[in-house]
């Protein structure tokens, strides 16, 4: 099926809430799952088999400790919250440094899928994010990602690795692209294979995941009723009257 | 990765202070707005009459009945643009002017360049199913309309017996079709308006939708025409000019409008915004010139025509325009006597203020931007703006937070939640067509699948669990906070997103039992530029969009912009 990018974030957004993601971070992973989905990457297949029941209050974001000056120690496989909450932190360290800077070194990273559309999104508000693993490096910044490797690297890191994401909060000078630091090559930009073409300006999912969120979506609908229908909703049968 | 936008550097300021979002964006006051020249009806025949656009009928495969296929092809400096209608049997027990109806008289879709006959095939399947069917990225529109039981076979009946339809009936109904619906933006496949801004001539929201009704308008008018010829034959003749001109397309507007403008603020600001930049400007004119007033005295005199023909079966809107008629008669005496004022608008908005209906208040505004295009049309190309994503500043402190919500939204602190009745309404979506509709807190189920466009409640919330905190706790970043309440995500995002644009929120409970949802429609519809308004309850109202636009034909001559506050002339 041929789906536009705004009725899929509202089919993401809305399944989201149905699951229980707490207002705004339904719309936040909605976005990001339709970035994603955008440059082909199996998003949509990915959220139509989680877990349709995420709990009201993410445990994840709880599991982070902060320590105050150094920065965030996580592990393992890191869900969209936790990168919501890895970009706030570094943007509120950004406004409460004299410089505007802010690092972060994260331990045992493994597919930082989300990483992406998270730091694109808050780049698009005045920050760049220079982020380093052992493999490739890549920067973030005003809604555009640049990579001296091929992107797919970066989104699908399959071995636990260290990573490193330096946060800077760009003036109007420095806002001229491209980027101002790491031997980047702005020619790169999307040299992944799968990146290459840039942004489609459509997504094609199998009927069977389409309908399947829909079902999930369909639970922020109330049931119809006559009722409803009769009382709920403005507009008449014909002019006649 | 997105299109810039123009930056409001570009707008020329008047030293005239503009007034507080406090005084705009209440409901009784957005409720009571007139269409002015910024309006989309308005802008879109400018732009058409500036850019020479050409419109021809490339396809009529229509029977005796009137059933078949119509294509209009739509010339334009930015590329083509087809506009492909179906007309079908509808049984009067399958008619219905609601979202849920199923099927139609005629649907439309407004296609991106000239259709191949395989377009309008695969089209000719869809496009009638309206929401069930699939539309693709060539298609920014997707609507239909209902032919008006009180007017459309009337007509044609006198046409075929070769007379014109009575002109009276023309000014009481003032459209031969109604539509339902106009889709647009990426719903059911169509394009996204992100792509419509690259490929299209539309780089301002709504422009495309009300091309679509535009056509839909020439659609109703060629439908008759050609209905009376199949059954007069030679006797029938064509509908006049004067009365072509004098019918619009109708419109049953309900509640699904309302929602829209809670969850697009930032643009619900740039409308707003640059209407009081244009009043500002028009209120800094020191005087006035005797064309100005001269012309001011010829719109209002129409302006009493329009007022005489616009009827409501509403006792409270039937009320307020009899109120208006009688405030026209001295606006008309004030602004005679404008060669002795200084800033003589800022003296009639005085007057208003202090003297004058809502209503009243608001037609002045429209007056008055409708007298100075010279200070108003460079604004139009301004209208649209882009929502943000995730715009939350994590390192504020809660504490300033706290402080900012205390000035930017003391209207909405000033509610107490805990009175009777403040909560009592409730919106949702039905699973019947996603339809938005309306409910009572204590009586009717889905309240705990409330749509999100409770502003105030939220802002309320949010501000009290604020306050619960320790001042130790205020002193520490948002960050910190949304970590431990990740609920309150969505309202400081909004908080955030919204902090350079004051006219983004409308200042009311959207869920108090006092709420009407009518007002909410009449804003979004002025400004989109219908007339007529007709309320039929608090949820819905009669409009007619296009009634006096020039036809596709006219809109080269030079009065094509003068259509404001139309009227039908009784003796067309």
């Amino acid at each position: 099926m041929d789906l536009s990018k705004s009725e899929t974030l509202t089919l993401c957004q809305r399944f989201l809430s149905a699951v229980g993601l707490p207002p705004g971070v339904d719309n936040e992973v909605a976005e990001s799952i339709v970035w994603l989905a955008l440059r082909g990457y199996p998003s949509l297949v990915n959220l139509s088999q989680s877990n349709p029941e995420f709990p009201q209050k993410s445990s994840i974001v709880k599991q982070l400790e902060i320590y105050s000056g150094s920065g965030l120690i996580s592990a393992a496989d890191m869900h969209y919250e936790t990168w919501v909450a890895i970009a706030d932190w570094l943007v509120a360290s950004c406004g409460n440094s004299r410089r505007g800077e802010s690092q972060v070194q994260l331990s045992n990273v493994r597919n930082p899928y989300f990483a992406v559309p998270t730091l694109l999104l808050r780049s698009s508000h005045g920050y760049e994010f220079s982020v380093d693993v052992t493999s490739c490096q890549a920067v973030f910044s005003k809604g555009d990602l640049w990579t001296n490797s091929d992107a797919n690297e970066f989104l699908f890191l399959e071995d636990e690795e260290a990573m490193k994401i330096h946060c800077v909060q760009l003036n109007e000078i420095s806002l001229k692209s491209p980027p101002r630091h790491l031997n980047v090559r702005p020619e790169l930009r999307f040299s992944g294979e799968r990146l290459i073409q840039g942004e489609n300006s459509r997504i094609d999912v199998d009927d069977e995941i389409y309908w399947k969120l829909k079902k999930v979506a369909a639970r922020c609908f109330v049931p119809a009723s006559e009722k409803s229908r009769q009382r709920g909703a403005g507009a008449e049968v014909d002019d006649s009257a | 990765m997105t299109i810039p936008l123009p930056t409001v550097d570009q707008i020329k300021l008047s030293e005239v202070t503009l007034r507080p979002p406090s005084e705009v964006m209440r409901l009784d006051r957005l409720g009571s707005m007139h269409p002015s020249r910024l309006s989309f009806t308005r802008t879109l025949v400018r732009r058409m009459h500036d850019e020479n656009w050409r419109f021809d009928p490339v396809r009529k495969s229509l029977d005796t009945e009137g059933f078949g296929n119509l294509v209009y092809s739509i010339h334009t400096p930015s590329g083509p643009l087809n506009f492909i209608a179906f007309s079908t049997q509808l049984d009067d027990k399958d008619r219905t002017d609601r979202v849920i109806a199923e099927k139609w008289d005629m649907s439309f879709t407004l296609f991106n360049g000239e259709a191949t006959k395989g377009d309008i095939e695969r089209l000719g399947k869809q496009v009638p199913l309206q929401e069930a069917g699939r539309l693709s990225n060539r298609e920014i529109v997707l609507s239909r309309a209902n032919r008006s039981v009180r007017l459309f076979n009337s007509v044609v009946d006198s046409l075929a017996l070769g007379r014109q339809p009575s002109a009276s009936d023309i000014a009481s109904i003032g459209y031969l079709t109604r539509t339902t619906a106009v889709y647009g933006n990426g719903k059911f496949g169509l394009m996204d308006f992100d792509e419509v801004r690259k490929v299209s001539p539309f780089g301002s929201p709504f422009q495309a939708e009300m091309l679509t009704v535009y056509m839909a308008r020439q659609l109703s008018l060629d439908l008759v025409d050609h209905l009376a010829s199949c059954r007069g034959g030679e006797r029938a003749v064509k509908l006049s000019r004067p009365l072509r001109r004098a019918l619009g397309v109708g419109n049953a507007t309900g509640l699904g409008m309302a929602p829209f403008l809670v969850s697009h603020p930032r643009l619900i600001h740039q409308w707003m915004w640059l209407r009081e930049v244009a009043l500002s400007r028009v209120k800094s004119q020191k005087s006035v010139t005797d064309s100005v007033i001269r012309r001011s005295n010829q719109l209002l005199d129409r302006i009493k025509s329009h007022l005489d023909q616009w009827n409501s079966t509403d006792e409270q809107q039937s009320e307020r325009i009899r109120v208006l008629k009688d405030e026209v008669v001295k606006v008309q005496e004030l602004t005679r006597a404008f060669h002795e004022q200084q800033y003589p608008w800022q003296y009639l908005t005085r007057w208003a203020s202090s003297a004058a209906s809502l209503e009243c208040a608001e037609l002045i505004h429209s007056l008055m931007l409708e007298l100075h295009p010279e200070l108003v049309n460079d604004l139009d190309r301004f209208m649209g703006s882009r929502e943000a994503s995730v715009n939350i500043d994590s390192s504020m402190s809660v504490e300033h937070l706290k402080s900012h919500i205390e000035r930017r939204y003391a209207w909405a602190l000033d509610i107490d939640f805990d009175e009777k009745g403040a909560e009592s309404q409730f919106w949702y979506v039905s699973a019947e067509k996603e339809e938005p509709r309306l409910g009572l807190r204590d009586i009717d189920p889905g309240s705990d699948l409330e749509m999100r466009i409770h502003v105030a409640r939220d802002i309320v919330e949010l501000y009290r669990s604020i306050k619960s905190l320790s001042r130790e706790e205020r002193q520490t970043s948002v960050l910190n906070f949304l970590l431990n309440y990740p609920q309150y995500r969505y309202i400081v995002n909004r908080v955030h997103s919204l902090r350079e644009f004051p006219y983004a929120e409308i200042q009311e409970n959207l869920l108090d039992a006092s709420c009407r949802p009518i007002d909410l429609l009449r804003f979004k519809l002025a400004t989109f530029g219908a007339t007529r308004f007709d309320p039929k309850s608090n949820l819905w109202t009669r409009i007619t969009l296009f009634q006096g636009a020039p036809l596709m034909d006219e809109l080269d001559v030079d009065s094509a912009d003068d259509w404001a506050f139309p009227i039908v002339q009784e003796n067309s």
